[in-house]
């Protein structure tokens, strides 16, 4: 396997979102007829991030390398099982990606995992790799997005559930507070464990204040955009790929 | 009752079944992670007297009267819907900090989702497949070993599909599904079940019993939790 390190691209001129959107627009072109989301015009309409309601992992023996599929929502139990299935199969050569994200702590956590174990992490054509997942992709060492490969960006949120919340505000205004007040705790906690986190997997920090956490997750009001396809170009500035 | 797909679409055509009533007084853990996830395995039946330990870490999702509920330990939990020890205790989940985005749902458990690898269960006939993504117009392959590849085309705008009839599907046959420039393909392994059941508890429990875990998936995601 042949791997040539990227160099930051010093030179990659401003990220703005139109700026993103436009040239995504171009990659998109080359590899797909799916057209652009108007919600969020720097992805395309409809993503390949699996429909499988808990993360599978699935060994792929393909061209001598020994591949493990990770595939579907990020679950409360899916950094142990990773870790077993990486086990189980010993030795894998990358990790593939695709899912729709989940739980926030636990993408960071099976990041870690990969971190230590020292796999390469692909998003191959046509996948994507939304939220939580950025994490997990984040842990390997060595990070491919092939052409076609979507790493969706979007902020945190505690405010999913929004059946919870309504029941939750509509108790009393102290209820409404206190949530309030867990949310604020919470976010100052992960947001340091993402920064702290990125430091360790040598990914810039300007991807959380830049991107990441520029774009909502919950659409509200006119802004119905809940997340953030990177270029090819922010994906190399920002180090979330240093190879190809 | 609450439901996120139509409760019709659940069942198999013809069939009928309800979330409450008599066909539906028995709880059934069809979800368990965590250091107690074999005292508490998928498929196991829980008596409403029933009281649940989970230790840290552990997460049960259990299908009771009318609903579903997902406990998360520590803590002793009762299995009738409504404890309050159970409510305060999975506050902390639900506001609890995510990164994801919506899932395209299956409208029925009983269509084949053919991104998807795995056992599936169907019954005699009808099988219907079903894509996530449907904007474009798609070639689908269907292959049967080293056999010869069936085509089908898939229009655009189409979600559903019927299984081609010139293909058979018998208990233990296997197929190769791959979507035109897709990454990888899936493989499916058919089951045929003697008729599809009519309530929810037992439509879990027989894909349970027959390893149809993302039909299973499917089913439990469709019912409204706490």
């Amino acid at each position: 396997m042949s791997v040539f390190p990227l160099m930051l691209a010093a030179v990659i001129a401003s990220s703005d979102t139109e700026a993103a959107a436009a040239a995504n627009h171009a990659e998109a072109a080359m590899v797909a007829t799916i057209p652009p989301d108007p919600n969020n015009p720097t992805c395309p309409k409809s993503l390949d991030w699996s429909t499988y309601r808990q993360m599978r992992f699935t060994l792929l023996e393909t061209e001598a390398r020994r591949i493990l599929k990770a595939e579907g929502v990020i679950d409360a139990d899916a950094a142990s099982r990773l870790a077993d299935a990486l086990k189980e199969h010993d030795p894998i050569d990358e990790i593939w990606l695709r899912s729709p994200g989940g739980d926030a702590r636990v993408g960071n956590e099976a990041g870690t995992i990969i971190r230590k174990l020292g796999v390469p992490t692909r998003i191959p054509a046509r996948w994507a790799c939304f939220s939580a997942c950025n994490f997990i992709f984040m842990g390997g060492p060595i990070r491919f997005i092939d052409d076609g490969g979507h790493f969706v960006v979007h902020m945190f949120t505690h405010l999913s559930n929004k059946d919870a919340v309504h029941a939750e505000v509509s108790q009393s205004a102290d209820e409404a507070l206190a949530l309030i007040s867990g949310v604020e705790q919470d976010s100052a906690m992960l947001a340091s464990e993402d920064n702290d986190f990125l430091i360790r997997m040598g990914v810039s920090r300007k991807l959380l204040t830049e991107v990441m956490y520029k774009q909502k997750a919950v659409a509200a009001g006119d802004d119905k955009s809940t997340r953030r396809c990177l270029t090819s170009r922010e994906a190399v500035k920002y180090n979330v790929a240093n190879a190809q | 009752m609450n439901r996120r797909f139509p409760l019709l679409a659940v069942v198999g055509a013809g069939a009928c079944m309800a979330l409450s009533g008599p066909a539906f007084s028995k709880a059934l853990v069809v979800r368990s992670a965590g250091p107690s996830a074999k005292t508490y395995p998928p498929g196991k039946a829980l008596p409403d007297s029933a009281k649940i330990s989970l230790q840290p870490g552990d997460s049960l999702t259990i299908l009771g009267p009318g609903s579903k509920r997902t406990l998360r330990g520590p803590g002793t939990f009762a299995t009738a819907s409504g404890d309050a020890l159970a409510m305060t205790a999975s506050k902390r989940a639900r506001f609890g900090a995510m990164r994801t985005g919506d899932l395209a749902l299956n409208p029925s458990p009983w269509n084949l989702d053919v991104t998807q690898s795995g056992t599936i269960c169907v019954g005699a006939t009808g099988l219907q497949m079903w894509r996530p993504n449907s904007e474009e117009a798609v070639k689908l392959s269907i292959s049967k070993g080293s056999g010869s590849a069936t085509t089908v085309d898939w229009p655009a705008g189409k979600s559903t599909l019927a299984w081609p009839g010139a293909i058979k599907v018998e208990e233990g046959s296997e197929y190769q599904l791959a979507l035109a420039g897709g990454t990888t393909s899936e493989r499916v392994r058919f089951t045929v079940l003697p008729a599809i059941p009519d309530g929810v508890t037992d439509a879990a429990q027989a894909l349970i019993a027959r390893g149809c875990q993302n039909q299973l998936d499917v089913l439990v995601d469709g019912i409204e939790g706490d």
